[in-house]
């Protein structure tokens, strides 16, 4: 045969990726937002972090234990313009972005890799034994000729084709050129008429032509690894692992385990030793499935081929074969780490969280790990006990002196977010003390984040932005900006000459949109004068306009509105005035000022803004027109019907304000269609919600 | 579901939403909903999740069959083990998109797993494509699916998976391109296993869809149908994703 460089490939990712049972859970069919918190204590796909954490994926936990353990420092990939999936920049995301942000995509010469197809060798199978057939000089170059255009003759079936060439018949002189001959009737029956029949590479297994005894000893033993799944596939075309041959796995075992003996370095050896790890894992080998991922992870730094390897084993090692005896103790922490996620029952609530025994338990397996160990019973102390004295007793002051591994870091950050849960002054400095020796990627943003967190929460949130503030990532100074800062804070960014585009766009356009919606009126007209001229369109005649809601020009279909700065003006001589705030309603209905969305209470921002007073919610307005005895029966009955809407379609308030019950909403229906039915807003009413 | 005091009751029959005369007092507002697969009759099967009895009643199932990625050269990563033989049901394969970039040998290999899923038997219905477009880069994926729909036999529909903010976003002259040129529009209302927080609010401007379109559950998620959902003239029915 010939197959079969491409092989190693096919398993690594056909291992991967054809049978979808991650460790990690990881789902993520479409991509995801990382929220702005530090810890997680459930795993939510996402929000991977800079540190080792119950709620990272595993195999980010498994990368930085890796690197740790080689003393590497991960690489950053250059980032690609519009490559998939583009790194997120502060945080490792999920693994898909984690992966591209250690590495560069590096070209692929193949359209399709990991189909369960046995054609995926083909190609480089006539490769391998052209040049074999051309090496061998006790072939002559006649039959060499004939050879050559048998195998290129050959073809190897797709589903939509059953088509077959005939056997070739092939007249040739010496030995070898008959055993070639030979190996190529097997080759055409593996691939037009059985997978499962070894018997032709067999019969080749002592030829005396090298290649053709090497080729013929590995796809006896890749034969048999196919036979042995060949009635395990479902209608939807998953393996079954039930419905496997455990003898047949055995004896493809013991047939690609004497290949490798006798071909340690063999052309086909890497394939060779995907096909066993695929072998363990058919047979539910657990130990022998972690010993062969360790082996191969230890030999070499964290690469693409170990990202790879490491998304395999995700997939394919069970979860106890992280703990068995014997296990690799970065497994056991990984595995560890895992278990201290929280839980939900089946009552809804969170499950008992793990144990500090179970960890104390494995303290011999964490023999020469010491400080993995201690940081595994620091972190369970910190998310399963919330117990930050704990935490600070498990870990002592030990302030940084060199560039910080991610244990090292991990263990910093927790002692720092300790000391900070404990209103401890220390917090901060142990927070800067680690900025310089933050080194290892998403080390320094994480790092940032959780200074930024500890400054919001010390209500010392102008430190962000001061002139040698560390917090220089773009995305938390936005979030910052967008979520927390007050009116004197979003001037300043969006007055400050020194700072990017982005960050002035920011900060002007939250400025605006506080200013209406926390009710500062007045202000809101002395900051429009920051207000840039309307953008030109460019060459497609497109207008980028970031403020173009505060370009409002009012409403004249509906209910009839002046524009914005009309609007806002009557608003500061009488912040009651009905139809002004009608008409700021009909503003934050027809644009997304007003939406800023929720935030987790303990994510960065999750305090809420500076903004002095609460929020205006259009239901409010609404409540208040209809009450007001002096309201235009007109404006009245626009009031119910909007008020009315809010609850469109699904009973969701969406106008903010208190819900009121269905009855309320009831009434406002049934009062517009009875004492206004004559009114525009009452004919165009037909439900209520 | 709706408050009703008024006259209407809509049903799909056909491509038709007829409305009869029946008057709804004030019932209980709509509970939210866990999403039973036994419940529903389409489903999604993604790699690596088993086999469950509802699809033994599917009246179709939309299987993956392998991603588009784009780490280098746009390639296939095959996500079945092998072809699927699926009795009864209707067969969707599907592909997810990472990258709109394919050159001619990914959509002929495409185009030869369709053909070679039929030929293994299949009730093949059509291909869906599932890519996160942006609205913003709408117009780009609708150029990418005409030049899909163009390659793709007639005999087989073409189907796409979008976000609920397609909708949200507004822009419905962008949707409005999709008309034509896909036969369906499965909206997710989830984003990785979570179901999306407010969904409501973005169901809320489903009545600008102008393609027939299907509502993706989510299996063991929240599910509360909008009012206007079942009267509204596109919309076909629900796919739901299983888990394990």
């Amino acid at each position: 045969m010939n197959t079969i460089r491409i092989l190693p490939k096919f398993f690594a990712l056909c291992f991967a990726l054809c049978l979808y049972a991650s460790h990690a859970q990881a789902s993520g069919d479409v991509g995801c937002t990382s929220t702005m918190k530090v810890f997680f204590k459930s795993f939510t796909g996402c929000d991977s972090m800079g540190i080792l954490s119950p709620g990272n994926d595993t195999r980010v936990n498994l990368v930085f234990l890796l690197a740790d353990a080689r003393g590497q420092k991960l690489p950053k990939a250059a980032p690609t313009s519009d490559g998939y999936p583009k790194p997120s920049l502060f945080t490792p995301a999920d693994w898909p972005r984690f992966a591209a942000s250690l590495f560069t995509p590096k070209a692929d010469d193949e359209t399709s890799t990991g189909e369960g197809s046995v054609c995926v060798s083909f190609a480089k199978g006539s490769v391998d034994f052209l040049a074999a057939v051309a090496a061998d000089k006790d072939v002559s170059d006649a039959d060499k000729t004939n050879l050559k255009s048998a195998r290129e003759a050959m073809i190897c079936p797709d589903g939509s084709s059953g088509s077959t060439t005939p056997v070739p018949a092939l007249d040739v002189q010496s030995t070898n050129a008959k055993d070639f001959a030979a190996y190529l009737v097997s080759v055409r029956n593996f691939y037009q008429a059985s997978h499962f029949d070894a018997a032709g590479f067999a019969a080749l297994a002592n030829s005396n032509q090298p290649w053709v005894r090497e080729a013929s000893r590995y796809m006896q033993a890749r034969v048999a690894l196919l036979a042995a799944q060949a009635e395990a596939f479902s209608e939807y075309g998953t393996l079954e692992k039930e419905k496997i041959n455990p003898a047949m796995v055995k004896a493809a075992k013991d047939a690609l385990e004497a290949y490798l003996k006798d071909y340690p370095q063999g052309a086909y050896a890497m394939s060779a030793t995907g096909l066993l790890r695929r072998a363990a894992w058919l047979s539910s080998d657990g130990s022998a499935q972690q010993a062969a991922y360790a082996a191969l992870l230890a030999k070499a730094e964290v690469n693409e081929e170990s990202l790879a390897l490491i998304n395999e084993l995700d997939l394919k090692l069970p979860a106890d074969a992280y703990l068995t005896e014997g296990a690799d103790p970065l497994f056991l922490a990984v595995e560890d780490l895992r278990q201290m996620r929280e839980q939900m029952g089946d009552d809804g609530k969170p499950k008992p969280g793990m144990k500090a025994e179970v960890i104390e338990a494995q303290k011999q397996r964490f023999a020469g790990n010491e400080a993995l160990y201690d940081y595994l019973l620091a972190v369970r102390a910190w998310f399963v006990d919330k117990d930050a004295q704990a935490v600070l007793k498990l870990l002592p002051e030990k302030p940084p002196t060199a560039e910080l591994n991610y244990l090292e870091f991990s263990r910093q950050l927790l002692r720092a977010a300790a000391l900070d849960e404990r209103d401890d002054k220390a917090a901060r400095a142990a927070y800067v003390a680690m900025f310089p020796f933050a080194k290892q990627p998403f080390q320094d943003t994480t790092l940032q984040l959780a200074l930024a967190i500890s400054d919001e929460r010390s209500k010392n949130i102008s430190a962000v932005f001061a002139p040698a503030s560390l917090v220089t990532a773009p995305e938390i100074r936005a979030q910052v900006l967008d979520y927390i800062a007050g009116p004197i804070l979003l001037r300043q960014q969006a007055t400050n000459k020194d700072v990017s585009q982005a960050e002035h766009d920011t900060a002007l356009y939250r400025l605006f949109a506080r200013d209406l919606v926390q009710g500062h009126f007045k202000g809101f007209l002395e900051d429009i004068a920051l207000l840039p001229a309307k953008p030109a369109p460019d060459a497609n005649g497109t207008v980028a306009d970031t403020f173009g809601a505060f370009r409002w020009e009012g409403s004249k279909d509906g209910y009839v509105c002046p524009d914005l700065l009309a609007t806002v003006k009557k608003l500061v001589t009488d912040a009651k005035d009905v139809q002004a705030r009608l008409c700021l309603g009909e503003f934050f209905l027809a644009t997304d000022t007003s939406d800023i969305g929720n935030i987790d209470k303990e994510a960065l921002g999750g305090t809420g803004t500076l903004f002095a007073g609460a929020p205006l919610a259009r239901q409010d307005f609404y409540i208040d027109i209809i009450k007001n005895p002096a309201a235009k029966r007109d404006d009245k009955a626009y009031a119910l019907y909007r008020a009315v809407h809010c609850y469109e379609p699904v009973h969701i308030n969406g106008c903010g304000g208190k819900d009121v019950p269905l009855a309320v909403r009831k009434s406002w229906h049934d009062e517009l269609k009875s004492k206004y039915a004559t009114t525009s807003w009452a004919k165009e009413l037909h439900y209520y919600w | 579901m709706p408050q009703r005091p008024g006259p209407r009751n809509c049903t799909i029959i056909g491509r038709w939403a007829v409305c009869a005369l029946v008057f709804l007092w004030a019932a209980a507002p709509a509970k939210t909903e866990i999403v039973r697969a036994e419940d529903y009759d389409s489903f999604w099967l993604w790699a690596g999740v088993t086999p469950q009895a509802p699809l033994s009643k599917a009246k179709e199932v939309y299987l993956l069959a392998g991603e588009v990625s784009d780490r280098g050269r746009p390639h296939i990563l095959a996500q079945r083990s092998s072809i699927p033989h699926v009795s009864g049901a209707g067969v969707w394969i599907v592909y997810r998109a990472q990258t709109l970039k394919w050159d001619d040998a990914i959509f002929s290999n495409i185009l030869n797993h369709v053909e070679g899923w039929r030929a293994a038997g299949n009730n093949l219905v059509g291909l869906q494509i599932d890519f996160d477009s942006g609205t913003r880069h709408l117009d780009r994926y609708v150029a990418f699916l005409k030049l899909m729909r163009a390659r793709l036999p007639s005999s087989y529909r073409l189907s796409i998976t979008g976000l609920l903010d397609w909708n949200a976003a507004g822009d419905s002259d962008s949707l409005k391109t999709l008309r034509g040129v896909v036969d369906e529009v499965v909206l997710q209302i989830y984003q990785g296993r979570r179901v999306i927080p407010n969904y409501g609010t973005y169901v809320t401007r489903l009545n600008s869809m102008v393609v027939p379109f299907r509502i993706g559950l989510l299996q063991g998620g929240d599910w509360r149908p909008p009012t206007a959902l079942a009267s509204n003239p596109n919309f076909r029915g629900y796919v739901v994703f299983l888990l394990n």
